[in-house]
């Protein structure tokens, strides 16, 4: 019972993973990105982020959100820069993929999601939002992007960025308590 | 007579050169007692590195950014002390008062202690 209890879990984990971040999946079934393919989801990703804290500082009025928000939006703002100065130096063009559009897709019913909610709805939708983008970047930079890079310095950028990710995702867990 | 005009033996020579090489070694070492290198706190990876240091009181710890976002470092409790946010790449000196538990209040999952 427990195995078959375990096994619906697991595959509705599955299926909202799916449903939420399809670029996670896609990602693992299409052929190995190039460097300027991976700057550009790189940049995405955190910008994605970004625009998700921009709404959370708009609508919410919860102090641990807000400070969570900030704190996404410096981080992940940083994290483009360094990234942008990088390609910049090697002369790479971030050049738009799949992975990348479905970022930007997944964005786009996220935010239709989170614009029909208010108060601790939104509060607890941003939060949960937050865990699942994560723990689905970290995933991806750990297993695709990290692994096809071919460039050292941007690999190595890539690795440094897991534990910011990482630690991220232990903030947004911590908020999250607050709304069970 | 011709003892008396007689140019120091070799024995001599050596006792002279170990009285001078102790006598520096041992200045040298006076001087590391009483210069002792501030203590430092690497913050890297989302960790402050050693996340337990062992202090005494009136001792100079460096925390040193090296890690790819702005950090700070503030003492937990009561916010006895606060370096205001770190760039990447900064640093701040804090003289040891009291042992502390402290931590990062951008990141509150990074946590370090000082230990007297």
């Amino acid at each position: 019972m427990k195995i078959l209890n375990d096994f619906a879990k697991a595959t509705i984990c599955l299926l909202v993973g799916t449903v939420m971040f399809p670029w996670s999946s896609m990602a693992q079934k299409t052929q190995k990105l190039t460097d300027p393919q991976i700057a550009s989801v790189a940049v995405t990703a955190n910008q994605v982020d970004i625009d998700y804290a921009k709404i959370a500082q708009k609508k919410s009025t919860n102090a641990d959100v807000l400070k969570f928000a900030e704190t996404m939006a410096k981080d992940h703002q940083s994290v483009i820069d360094q990234a942008v100065a990088l390609v910049t130096k090697l002369k790479v063009k971030p050049e738009d993929n799949a992975t990348s559009k479905s970022l930007k897709e997944g964005e786009a019913k996220t935010v239709k999601m989170f614009n029909s909610k208010s108060g601790k709805a939104f509060d607890k939708a941003y939060i949960d939002n937050e865990v699942a983008y994560h723990k689905a970047v970290i995933s991806v930079v750990e297993n695709i992007l990290i692994k096809d890079a071919t460039n050292k310095e941007l690999k190595d950028l890539l690795v440094s960025a897991v534990p910011l990710f990482k630690a991220h995702l232990a903030h947004a867990e911590m908020v999250q308590k607050n709304f069970k | 007579m011709k003892k008396l005009i007689k140019v120091p033996g070799k024995s001599s020579c050596l006792f002279f050169l170990v009285l001078l090489f102790t006598s520096c070694h041992s200045s040298d070492k006076d001087i590391v007692i009483n210069t002792r290198l501030p203590d430092t706190v690497v913050i890297k990876q989302m960790q402050f590195s050693p996340a337990v240091l062992r202090v005494k009181i009136g001792d100079t710890v460096v925390f040193i950014n090296k890690d790819i976002v702005p950090h700070n470092v503030t003492e937990e409790k009561s916010r006895a002390f606060y370096s205001d946010t770190l760039a990447v790449g900064a640093s701040w000196k804090l003289v040891v008062k009291d042992s502390a538990d402290y931590m990062c209040t951008i990141h509150p999952t990074m946590k370090g202690k000082l230990d007297l």
